[in-house]
């Protein structure tokens, strides 16, 4: 099924109520002479009336996410409402949902979504630090930047992105052939620990990378690395960094390597995830961009960005749906 | 010594709350079957309502023993041609002959767009989490876009924008299960 990129476009608009009268005739028209377009015009709505139903949401992926500022700052508005009703229905109604009758739009969720960190470096007070003791609520690492577009990068979600410099911190080279760029997250999980108490929590991290242009002898990649760990095992300083969440994690994950392409236009999403430890009290998130060890000496990454970190708790919960703040 | 016999069906509050219990069961398939012909979901969930009302007002001359849902629908549809015809701009909409097309091709193709919602399931379990997040947020939490805008410190056609990415993200990976299962449009 190829649709032509203006009819799609024309049913977006339809579906989301915002078409105007020229498009709303257009549309009409479309349907009425053109049968391959009637046909994806079907295939269109009833995804999009899949997803309004609700059922196209697996049960593991029901969730209701915990938004990155408090849901009551924002106006919402539920789906079906009875201001029609006796009062004693009504009451019939709010006694039925709390028996966890189907209620389609209200019903609590399966799965529960926290969102731990959205990172898209738009903060104009945000900072990156060099190499340090770990602490909550900044980003740090070897020798990075903020920066907005530059040399033909654009970011991947907004104005501004994140590059890495090189594989350096405070001026010190790590030794030859260590040429792995990284930057470090610090997240305290001791606010919910109650949320994967059962052993059933995981950690879900997804961020884009990029690259510039680079040499043809010149290979470069990147990846995720999580660590869970209590708080004897947070790391009090530079030096420890490495070994501690090498060895004394609760738990670890990394993502594969992924490759940077040679397109510039195209940002490269890298995802993985970890199963939480009972007692993990803190996890690290750690990105990090590599060029092979034959490549030299040279620990410079002239053109390696990263942009749109997502980190989401998962868990389970027969509780319903609410809001949860942030940890610090 | 006497005894009472209790007519369970002619209380009112039981009945009641039946009726609604019905409802509530089969409202997403409400909202589905309204959205063959009202695709904008704010226009659906207003019709949905007046169904509801309706359903409501005639919830006496409903017969238990009958089977709930083609009641509904029937009602629903009535309250889609009364929608329609309070929109002028939608003319070809509001005529009986476009909802028969509509109806007819829809049958047609059945066996596909099953498939398609079998697969969708799988593909939106494959979004990344902020994506499903969005999606979440604008079909099932009926967060309205401009919320969803201020909550991502987005523009409100950004967030359009992305709406139809999803969408068509999602098209596309329906598209290639039915290819990996030979069964692709």
């Amino acid at each position: 099924m190829n649709m032509p990129p203006d009819h799609e476009a024309l049913f977006a608009r339809i579906c989301d109520g915002v078409a105007n009268d020229a498009e709303a005739a257009d549309f009409q028209r479309l349907l009425r002479t053109d049968a391959a377009a009637l046909d994806a015009w079907l295939r269109y709505s009833t995804l999009h009336a899949e997803l309004a139903a609700g059922a196209a949401f697996p049960a593991t992926a029901d969730s209701t996410p915990v938004p990155a500022k408090p849901a009551r700052d924002f106006p919402t508005r539920r789906v079906v409402r009875f201001p029609w009703l006796p009062q004693a229905a009504a009451g019939l109604v709010v006694g039925l949902c709390a028996a966890s009758l189907v209620w389609a739009y209200v019903a609590p969720p399966a799965l529960r979504t926290h969102a731990l960190l959205e990172e898209d470096f738009e903060d104009p007070e945000l900072s990156l630090a060099v190499r340090s003791a770990l602490e909550t609520g900044i980003w740090r690492g070897d020798s990075s930047e903020i920066t907005e577009a530059q040399d033909g990068m654009t970011p991947a979600t907004g104005r501004k992105m994140m590059r890495f410099l090189r594989a350096d911190h405070d001026g010190r080279l790590k030794p030859t052939g260590g040429h792995i760029a990284t930057i470090y997250r610090l997240i305290d999980l001791r606010p919910l620990r109650g949320e994967f108490a059962d052993g059933a929590g995981v950690v879900e991290v997804s961020a884009s990378f990029n690259a510039t242009e680079f040499p043809a002898g010149e290979r470069y990649g990147c990846a995720i690395s999580l660590y869970a760990l209590d708080a004897d095992s947070v790391p009090d300083r530079a030096g420890r960094l490495g070994s501690t969440l090498s060895d004394e994690a609760l738990a670890m994950a990394r993502s594969s390597r992924t490759q940077f392409d040679r397109d510039p236009a195209s940002w490269q999403r890298v995802t993985t995830e970890i199963r939480l430890p009972v007692d993990a009290q803190f996890l690290v998130v750690r990105l990090h961009v590599s060029q092979p060890f034959e490549s030299g000496d040279a620990p410079v990454f002239t053109g390696a960005y990263a942009d749109d970190i997502r980190v989401s708790l998962l868990s389970r919960s027969a509780a319903p749906s609410r809001t949860h703040p942030l940890p610090p | 010594m006497s005894s009472t016999l209790v007519d369970h069906h002619s209380d009112p509050n039981a009945d009641d709350a039946a009726f609604l219990r019905r409802f509530m069961a089969e409202q997403r398939t409400l909202l589905h079957f309204i959205m063959r012909y009202v695709p904008s979901i704010a226009d659906a969930r207003d019709v949905l309502q007046e169904t509801l009302v309706t359903l409501w007002a005639k919830r006496a001359e409903f017969d238990a023993a009958r089977e709930f849902l083609p009641w509904a629908c029937g009602i629903a549809r009535f309250k889609v041609r009364e929608f329609w015809r309070k929109q002028p701009r939608w003319e070809t909409f509001a005529r009986d002959d476009f909802m028969a097309l509509l109806d007819q091709r829809r049958e047609e193709l059945s066996p596909e767009l099953s498939l398609r919602t079998e697969k969708l399931r799988d593909c939106v379990a494959k979004l990344p989490p902020e994506h499903r997040a969005t999606l979440d947020r604008y079909y099932r939490e009926d967060e309205p876009v401009e919320t969803l805008a201020l909550r991502e410190g987005r523009s409100v056609d950004a967030i359009y924008k992305t709406l139809q990415r999803l969408r068509r993200s999602l098209l596309e990976c329906i598209e290639r299960g039915l290819r990996a299962e030979g069964t692709a449009t």
